[in-house]
């Protein structure tokens, strides 16, 4: 049966690992959207010539699984000096894996404006910036909401791969409750049930900023 | 040297990569002349027309809008170099290219389409900007619709808000690109009309298109072109009903031939 007494007496260090999941998730999805406007920004600044170390990034990181970079950094670092507590090599573990997919979010956005959309503005004698801020920027921020939400739903339920380096957040706790107690019923349920709750509220905050930015966008024919 | 021509190509040339588009064409437009520029798909007429606006950025010889070399400088050794983004707008200013695709900014509601520019590029007060917006969509007949979003218009109605978007600037060239090609027949008289009011105002323009009735009443001149080169050019009486090429021959018969079938 279900030992509802489990929970309860493990409610703190159960919430202290939410509390942890929900700062490392954040910070890795924040630094991870800036870092995907930076390869972005790289790639284009440098041009076609060295498109292929934007590639390779992207490939690299989206063509791995993250458990593995995690494991390559956290136990591999030291040996080349690289020592870096549990946390911060799992906040930019999640960071530079989100990254490579923030990137491809950002592209296909910006790709998908059509091109003689930006000829009328510079034909109407509008600077580049002008028209990346006017024409570009919020059909971009409408087109890249709904896979944002998406990707960022992904990282948080990846973030559970953390506890495989010894971070303390919601999926290592519940595995040690599971461990100590030889349960496995109660504590994964309320891990599956705790990352439902977390997904659910970042989706449903996601489809209120997407409204948001498409509210202009009314098509009927 | 002031003269009167508004738009100069000399031995104009322009590739992409070995493809070579355009095999040297010059041609004059007067200031408020009408010209048409028609042909077959490939011949390279909006290819020529996008040179004008340096959308496309020719190779070899040299386009003078009013008198001054769009989109290169000189320096002391007499090599052509290209000019900063700014110099090239500043060259432009006057002259508005009409899009097949209309090209309206789908996240912008019409009216904000026609004033954004003017209050970003001519830095017109907001008021006054929407108040000239309103003058400009009334002259094409869409002051009602000010509120709306393009994707609400049928496609004649995009094209003459586009029309009015380029009207702010207040251009002294237009250079219209194939602009009923995209419409439904039942659409296309509606855009005519308003380039016919624009030719009967005066202004300038260079006109990429297939109706051909149209060009034959509305152009001082047509220019035929063929592979990238000019086949034959002159007044639309002569153009259409004495022309002297085989080729241009063979182009009037055939879209004479659809006319029919049509």
């Amino acid at each position: 049966m279900f030992d509802f007494s489990l929970i309860t007496t493990n409610a703190d260090a159960l919430q202290a690992g939410l509390w942890l999941t929900i700062q490392l998730c954040f910070a890795g999805v924040a630094m991870g959207i800036l870092g995907g406007g930076i390869l972005l920004g790289f790639k284009n600044l440098v041009g076609p010539r060295f498109g292929f170390l934007y590639r390779g990034y992207i490939t690299l990181f989206r063509g791995t699984p993250l458990l593995v970079q995690l494991y390559l950094v956290y136990y591999g670092g030291p040996y080349f000096g690289l020592d870096f507590p549990a946390e911060q090599v799992g906040i930019a573990g999640l960071a530079m894996y989100g990254a490579a997919y923030f990137a491809e979010i950002f592209r296909a956005a910006i790709e998908a404006v059509s091109p003689g959309q930006m000829e009328a503005a510079r034909d109407l004698g509008m600077t580049p910036a002008q028209t990346l801020r006017i024409v570009i920027w919020p059909q971009m921020l409408a087109r890249c909401m709904p896979p944002l939400v998406g990707q960022t739903v992904i990282l948080i339920k990846e973030s559970s791969v953390l506890s495989i380096i010894t971070v303390p957040e919601l999926t290592t706790i519940a595995m040690r409750i599971a461990n100590e107690n030889f349960a496995i019923l109660e504590p994964y349920a309320v891990l599956a049930l705790t990352y439902w709750s977390l997904t659910l509220v970042v989706a449903h905050v996601g489809h209120r900023i997407e409204k948001h930015f498409t509210r202009h966008l009314v098509h009927t024919t | 040297m002031a003269n009167n021509f508004a738009i100069q190509l000399k031995a104009l040339h322009k590739s992409y990569g070995d493809h070579e588009v355009i095999k040297g064409v010059s041609l004059d437009v007067k200031h408020n002349e009408v010209v048409t520029i028609i042909g077959g798909s490939g011949s390279g007429k909006s290819t020529l027309l996008r040179c004008m606006n340096f959308l496309e950025e020719y190779n070899e010889g040299e386009i003078l809008i009013h008198n001054r070399v769009l989109g290169y400088g000189t320096n002391n050794s007499g090599s052509f170099y290209r000019l900063p983004e700014h110099a090239i707008r500043h060259t432009l200013r006057d002259v508005c290219m009409v899009f097949q695709q209309f090209n309206l900014w789908p996240h912008m509601s019409v009216l904000e389409n026609v004033a954004t520019p003017l209050r970003l590029v001519k830095e017109v007060q907001k008021d006054e900007a929407r108040q000239r917006a309103l003058a400009e969509l009334e002259r094409v007949g869409l002051k009602h619709k000010a509120d709306a979003y393009p994707g609400q218009l049928s496609g004649g109605q995009q094209q003459r808000v586009a029309i009015a978007r380029a009207l702010t600037m207040q251009p002294r060239i237009m250079l219209f690109d194939e602009p009923t090609s995209a419409l439904d027949p039942e659409l296309v008289g509606e855009v005519l009309n308003v380039i016919r009011n624009l030719s009967d105002e005066g202004m300038t323009m260079v006109i990429v298109t297939h109706e051909m009735g149209f060009a034959s009443k509305v152009s001082d001149k047509v220019v035929f072109l063929a592979d990238g080169l000019i086949e034959e050019q002159g007044v639309p009486d002569q153009m259409f009903n004495m022309p002297k090429s085989p080729r241009l021959q063979q182009f009037l018969s055939t879209w004479k031939e659809r006319q029919r079938d049509a």
